[in-house]
């Protein structure tokens, strides 16, 4: 298995090479992070030069990329171009946040995911099973930003008006409070609830179906009729050996979707105002920091590569027919 | 998981769509529509199909929703871009069905306007993405060795980059035409269908009649367009149609990331994104080309899932 898990990972770092080359060209052609400077009257040729001497940016693309790529593996990540704020630590804030609001969308998605998921199953064709599935056909049909500024209506306008509220129960931007100091969990929690729900309710839908599924093949197995006529009670019959195998599936599947959460949401992100991994590449896009941009694409691009290795490896530990390939 | 990576989106196709992965219902002689004997496959196609009773209101839906879209020149006394400053920001009513904008534009005439290029945008990506995922898989799969190992890790490289990630390289790379969001779209989606197709052509052919066509001389381009592709095109044509959705859904992110469509060209995503800094006091301008686009994609995912059971019987049956 180690061996098996070493190759993969070997195999995947010309991925990471590739993929950083590919943003690195594209900004060092699109974008030009002095010409803010440029235009600035008060701001001389003779400093923006010197200015983008500093920084190695007179230097040729593949020289730039290069120095970067020595410096970056040796763990040296540097500073943003722009502000010179050392590259690690802003990245780590931003991981902490952007993993602090995927993984509470993830688990409220994954529960609910999971409950409906299981019900629908095993009361097929029942009202509840109709309404799940018509309800997550609607919610795959969603645009994510169009949703997430009606939740944003929803709770920030609406409901203040019609309760006649003095301030909304959950905040619809930022991470916490303007002007308050240190960690206010409450309050945290009053800010994260609502991307985390715009996040949830998008997988919920495709958790539920998967689950719906899965819980189905199981139900119709020979073993769930073995353990029925064994007289196990029929609580435990669905539980216990119905769920528990009906999860294999889904466990990989939500392996491979927590590894995708590094990258943040850029989107959700954007609209509730969070700073996240999503904020922070946009931005880091938009001014052409590649200082930024580079370290965040190998970082999350790694967590999505490491994340899939385990979906597979999970994937064999839960389920023995299943050897490593 | 949603967004960004998926933002959730243009979710690889596999998870976005509520595919029928399990045991439904077992599928019945009569499901499978096997009780006809002796009827064409296209009768026993369309006969599935009209089975699925949403997919047929869907696709209604759809085809007034295209016409509509078609006849704004005719059905709307505005023009897109006719500015009425005299009437800013109106909520719906008798003269303006659905009310105007921060530039008294009439929303009910933007949203056909903006139909027609987001349908076309979302008919398009379909279109691109599917014959380069096609060729591709078909490629590989049929071929196989170097060729495939190649192709493959090409694909992965793609999959392994989140999705807005490589929209938002590939948009800055180009400008903000009808043609350049098609092909940036149309980049950052090809893969899944040429994953399946690949799939697909792997294993058919190790099948028998594509030995017997061989042994009787047919060249391999014959086996692959004759043969083995029309066993593959329901599958694809349900991916194609998924896409569409896909596209309409991931077109409107594009928008909201500033690298869509241009104005004063509407589309649904944009007039979303227009319609953002104004929607504490004119909620309109936000709900309507949201529900646009959520009744169209849904109609799409619908439709598309009509077509998997007509098409692809192998696939169990899923109510919608």
């Amino acid at each position: 298995m180690l061996q098996f898990a070493v190759r993969r990972l070997v195999v995947s770092i010309p991925l990471l090479i590739v993929a950083s080359v590919l943003v690195f060209t594209v900004l060092h052609l699109t974008t030009d992070p002095a010409a803010g400077l440029r235009v600035n009257p008060r701001i001389s040729q003779a400093d923006v030069e010197r200015y983008r001497h500093d920084l190695g940016l007179d230097r040729s693309g593949p020289a730039q990329y290069f120095a970067w790529l020595g410096n970056f593996v040796r763990g040296n990540w540097g500073t943003s171009l722009f502000t010179s704020i050392p590259v690690s630590g802003q990245i780590r804030e931003a991981l902490v946040n952007s993993m602090f609001l995927g993984v509470i969308g993830f688990a409220i998605a994954l529960l609910i995911g999971v409950s409906v998921g299981v019900v629908a199953a095993v009361k097929q064709y029942s009202v509840f099973d109709y309404m799940a599935t018509s309800g997550a056909f609607i919610f795959l049909s969603i645009p994510v930003f169009w949703f997430a500024l009606i939740v944003q209506l929803l709770f920030g306008l609406y409901m203040v008006r019609w309760f006649g509220l003095s301030e909304p129960i959950f905040y619809t931007a930022g991470l916490s409070q303007p002007g308050s100091v240190g960690f206010d969990l409450v309050d945290r929690l009053r800010h994260v609830a609502l991307p985390a729900i715009v996040l949830a309710v998008q997988s919920l839908a495709v958790y539920s179906r998967y689950m719906r599924a899965s819980m189905l093949e199981v139900l119709g197995s020979d073993y769930l009729r073995t353990a029925r006529a064994k007289g196990v009670p029929e609580r435990r019959v669905i539980v216990k050996h119905g769920m528990r195998n009906a999860l294999i599936p889904l466990t990989t599947q939500a392996a491979i979707d927590f590894g995708a959460l590094a990258g943040g949401l850029i989107v959700t992100e954007a609209i509730f105002q969070w700073p996240g991994m999503g904020n922070l590449f946009v931005r880091a896009m938009n001014d052409g920091d590649y200082a930024i941009a580079l370290p965040w694409v190998m970082l999350t691009m790694t967590f999505v590569i490491v994340f899939n290795l385990i979906a597979d490896i999970l994937y064999a530990v839960l389920d023995p027919r299943i050897r490593y390939g | 998981m949603a967004d960004g990576t998926v933002d959730h989106q243009p979710g690889p196709v596999p998870t976005m769509t509520p595919v029928a992965t399990g045991a439904e219902a077992a599928p019945t002689v009569e499901a499978l529509g096997l009780e006809e004997h002796g009827l064409s496959q296209r009768t026993l196609m369309w006969r599935r199909f009209r089975r699925h009773k949403l997919a047929i209101a869907s696709l209604v839906t759809l085809v007034v929703i295209g016409l509509a879209t078609l006849l704004a020149g005719v059905l709307s006394p505005y023009g897109y871009a006719e500015q009425h400053l005299d009437q800013i920001l109106q909520g719906p009513s008798a003269k303006h069905l659905l009310g105007t904008d921060q530039l008294g534009r009439d929303e009910l005439t933007r949203l056909l306007y903006g139909g027609r290029i987001s349908l076309l945008v979302g008919l398009g990506v379909a279109l691109v993405s599917g014959v380069v995922g096609t060729l591709v898989g078909v490629a590989a799969g049929f071929y196989g060795g170097r060729l495939d190992n190649a192709v493959m890790r090409l694909t992965d490289l793609f999959l392994s980059i989140p999705l807005l990630v490589l929209l938002i390289i590939a948009s800055r790379a180009t400008g903000g035409s009808i043609r350049d969001i098609v092909l940036v779209l149309s980049l950052a989606l090809w893969m899944f269908l040429a994953r399946i197709v690949r799939g697909l052509f792997l294993s058919l052919r190790e099948k028998e009649f594509v030995e017997a066509a061989r042994s009787i001389g047919a060249s391999n381009r014959r086996i692959i367009f004759r043969h083995m592709l029309p066993n593959a095109l329901g599958v694809i044509i349900v991916s194609i149609t998924l896409t569409v959705a896909i596209a309409i859904l991931t077109e409107s992110l594009l928008s909201f990331l500033g690298f869509g469509i241009q104005p004063p060209t509407p589309t649904w995503g944009n007039m979303l994104e227009d319609g953002r800094p104004q929607m504490t006091y004119a909620g309109w301008l936000v709900w309507f080309p949201g529900l646009a686009i959520l009744i169209t994609v849904m109609c799409v995912n619908f439709l598309g899932d009509g077509l998997r059971d007509a098409l692809d019987p192998t696939q169990r049956r899923v109510r919608a």
